[in-house]
């Protein structure tokens, strides 16, 4: 956890980085059931960002407002500094998506998919394309409907994991994935943030977030309810409670685990 | 439930035919409806008569229904996993297939009971003009036809790798039984006798059924049967026969570019309508010189249905024909894109720095193309077909004649746009307005229907080839374009501040919608 602290302190040496992510008071309601009811988020420059909450929450609602997918109803967005649903195409060409449930071609071989989604993001040079397959074990020559849901993943994370970008919006992204590629996973986006990509980090594994995660932000009911280091969170935590070591999950169950209770 | 309802509009088709060709004339032949309704035994009578006109059309209907049901029970649930949770439980592995076929034939017993029943109902409402053999054989026909293509789907199920695959294949199976029957029917050949679909109408309801053809059938559907059973005791559960192929392990530079990547998803679509309606269009073109020997028998009805020139007449049936079909290419391809977004891939696709509306245009040129190409082989088939038949120098004007018909096609697929990109929920509607203008120009004239009613369908406007005099095409052609151009701009607006996905999988489902 030591050098992630460091990884943070080391940005902030810099002049004041503007926030990647900047979400002010978001709202977002479709019909009459609201979905974000004033999230805020915020996301620094080169930090790995774990953003945690249950079925529901909002948090895949939150990543297509900032993809400019779909629209907010009020409140402030803004993704490098611009507005993701007016500069979507331009925002677009400096970050890579990993969608929680990846659907392919049918079609196409898995080796396909990936040039495909990578040619769709005019990317020309995919230099980390070959070793990636290779550490995910992923045999490109397959046709997508035969691969499982794991192996759909390993695709679309090739996909974005690649190339060089400047953001890394990743929607649970290790579901399906086995323990092994897990941690292969987690492998790449230390290795991407050490390349000085910024990462948001939707996930339930909260062992995966405790260990890669600089900052966290908790959701529940499309509210943002705690957000900070990680190590704060943890200590916060731990304070409370002396007889068990503080973990993210001991934070996680205190917002959660009793309803009614924000 | 879906059955039932299947069930009880088939029951309502026929009371209304009924009770229209009491009042319609007794005596319409002709060799065109050979084709599409077999050989017409005893249309001398009102059974006979309801049987022809609603049966040949019936027949490959309901074998779709087996076909699809069966696939459906068997490899689409390995496809989904059903089958591998059902599999570990306390059933056999032939259980699965064996409930699908009897299931299938439970169902065509259903629907053939309907349609019995709906005859029978119908006889008693009439008088007893329906003789109840008659019902009970065209039942019986009705419920075979259902079995004899699920026990077909059923192999296809074994030896494909993937519900779409095997479903295509029952299709294919479906579609080459009718096309025989259709040919051999037109040419009067007795081997009509040997397809699937023609030895059910060998049946003869209503007029001297011969219950024989019954035996065939069941020995049909016993080699078919044992088949499926005996391939499937040779493979794995969720694999085909056919072992899963590998591919190339990179794509080619052009599929990164939305065009591109259409085009590849689309291209199979696209060449199979045209390879079919090329082939459907050579057939209707090479029948054409026996329709007109029978236009002596045609009586005024007929006359005001195709116009005063037979010939015309039915080359610009078909021509309409073939614009709608062509248009439900486009359709096709318009509800793939559909699919793309309910699927997520588009949300994928769309996290990249692409327009929406540059996936958008590509989404519509393909199916434009598609719409095109499938018009064009079309015209292309018929015209080949009348020039080897009837050889009488009009084979340009035929194919212009189809292709005239682009405009009011590319129309009905540009409305499928807007409709998929403003309010997708009520897209499929959009099928409602093909099967209408489908109807217009086959039954419109003899039903009688009002001529505001019949100008709803677009393809009603487009000017029929040869021209009379004074006749412009242009301007009907242009104003037909420009509708398809106006609901195109309507679209892209529309589809600029959608929320995507909408009605999305993960979206809060909203009660009361």
């Amino acid at each position: 956890m030591d050098d992630s602290s460091t990884a943070v302190d080391s940005h902030s040496h810099l002049a004041p980085p503007e926030p990647v992510i900047d979400l002010r008071g978001v709202i977002k309601r479709f019909g009459p059931v609201t979905a974000l009811d004033g999230l805020d988020l915020s996301v620094k420059a080169g930090e790995i960002h774990g953003f945690l909450g249950p079925n529901g929450a909002g948090k895949s609602t939150t990543i297509r407002l900032l993809l400019g997918l779909q629209r907010a109803n009020a409140g402030r967005l803004c993704l490098f500094g611009r507005d993701p649903w007016r500069d979507a195409v331009a925002l677009h060409r400096r970050l890579a998506y990993v969608p929680g449930e990846v659907t392919l071609w049918p079609t196409l071989t898995g080796g396909q998919a990936i040039d495909t989604l990578l040619g769709l993001r005019n990317v020309k040079q995919a230099p980390r394309r070959a070793e990636l397959l290779e550490r995910f074990a992923l045999d490109p020559t397959r046709y997508c409907r035969s691969y499982s849901k794991g192996n759909r993943q390993k695709v679309a994370l090739v996909a974005a994991l690649a190339a060089d970008v400047d953001l890394l919006v990743l929607d649970e992204p290790t579901s399906g994935l086995d323990p092994l590629m897990e941690e292969v996973f987690q492998q790449c986006v230390a290795e991407a943030a050490a390349r000085g990509t910024t990462v948001l980090l939707s996930s339930h594994i909260l062992a995966e977030v405790e260990k890669l995660a600089h900052r966290v932000t908790l959701i529940r009911a499309g509210r943002a309810v705690q957000t900070g280091a990680l190590d704060d969170l943890l200590r916060s935590a731990g304070l409370g409670d002396l007889t068990a070591p503080p973990s993210l999950e001991s934070v996680f169950l205190s917002h959660y685990a009793t309803p009614g209770v924000p | 439930m879906y059955l039932y309802f299947t069930a009880r509009a088939l029951g309502g088709v026929y009371s209304d035919q009924a009770a229209r060709e009491t009042y319609a004339a007794l005596n319409r032949i002709a060799l065109t409806e050979h084709l599409f309704n077999g050989p017409g035994y005893g249309v001398d009578t009102l059974g006979g008569i309801v049987v022809y006109e609603a049966g040949g059309y019936v027949l490959p209907v309901v074998a779709l229904l087996g076909v699809f049901l069966v696939v459906r029970h068997t490899r689409a649930a390995e496809d989904s996993g059903l089958a591998e949770l059902t599999g570990a439980t306390a059933v056999a592995r032939r259980a699965p297939l064996g409930a699908a076929l009897l299931l299938a034939a439970f169902s065509g017993l259903l629907v053939g009971l309907t349609a019995a029943g709906a005859l029978l109902l119908q006889s008693a409402a009439t008088g007893g003009l329906l003789p109840v053999a008659g019902c009970c054989a065209y039942g019986l026909g009705v419920a075979l036809a259902v079995a004899q293509f699920a026990v077909v789907a059923a192999v296809a199920a074994q030896w494909a790798d993937h519900a779409r695959v095997a479903n295509g294949l029952g299709g294919v199976a479906v579609g080459l039984a009718y096309l025989a029957r259709a040919v051999a029917d037109v040419r009067d050949e007795p081997w009509a006798l040997a397809t699937p679909l023609g030895w059910l109408q060998g049946l003869r309801p209503f007029a001297g059924e011969q219950w024989g053809w019954t035996a065939l059938a069941l020995v049909w559907l016993g080699v078919w049967a044992g088949a499926a059973f005996w391939l499937g005791a040779r493979r794995d559960l969720g694999a085909g026969l056919r072992r899963p192929r590998t591919g190339p392990a990179t794509a080619p530079a052009a599929w990164g570019r939305p065009l591109g990547l259409t085009w590849r998803l689309g291209r199979l679509t696209i060449a199979c309508w045209a390879a079919g309606l090329f082939v459907f269009g050579l057939a209707l073109g090479a029948v054409a010189d026996g329709v007109m020997p029978y236009a002596a028998s045609w009586d005024a009805d007929v006359e005001a249905w195709l116009g005063g020139d037979r010939t015309a007449g039915f080359f610009g049936l078909c021509a309409v024909v073939f614009g709608v079909l062509s248009a439900c290419a486009g359709l096709g391809l318009v509800f793939r894109a559909r699919a793309e977004e309910t699927a997520g891939r588009l949300e994928h696709v769309l996290a990249g720095p692409l327009g929406r509306r540059r996936w958008g245009g590509a989404q519509v040129a393909v199916a434009l193309a598609g719409v095109a190409a499938s018009l064009l082989a079309a015209g292309l088939g018929l015209a080949c077909g009348r020039r080897w038949s009837m050889n009488d120098g009009q084979t340009w004007e035929t194919l212009g004649a189809v292709a005239a018909h682009l405009p009011a096609a590319a129309a009905v697929t540009t409305l499928a746009t807007l409709l998929v990109a403003a309010w997708p929920r009520w897209a499929p509607a959009v099928w409602g307005y093909v099967a209408w203008s489908l109807a217009v120009p086959l039954v419109g004239t003899l039903l009688r229907l009002p001529g505001w009613a019949q100008d709803l369908s677009v393809f009603n406007h487009t000017p029929v080839i040869p021209l009379s005099d004074g006749n412009q095409p242009g301007w009907a052609l242009t104003a037909l374009a420009a509708l398809a151009a106006l609901l195109l701009a309507t679209a892209a607006v529309a589809w600029r501040h959608r929320d995507l996905p909408g009605t999305a999988r993960s979206q809060p489902r909203v009660p009361g919608k």
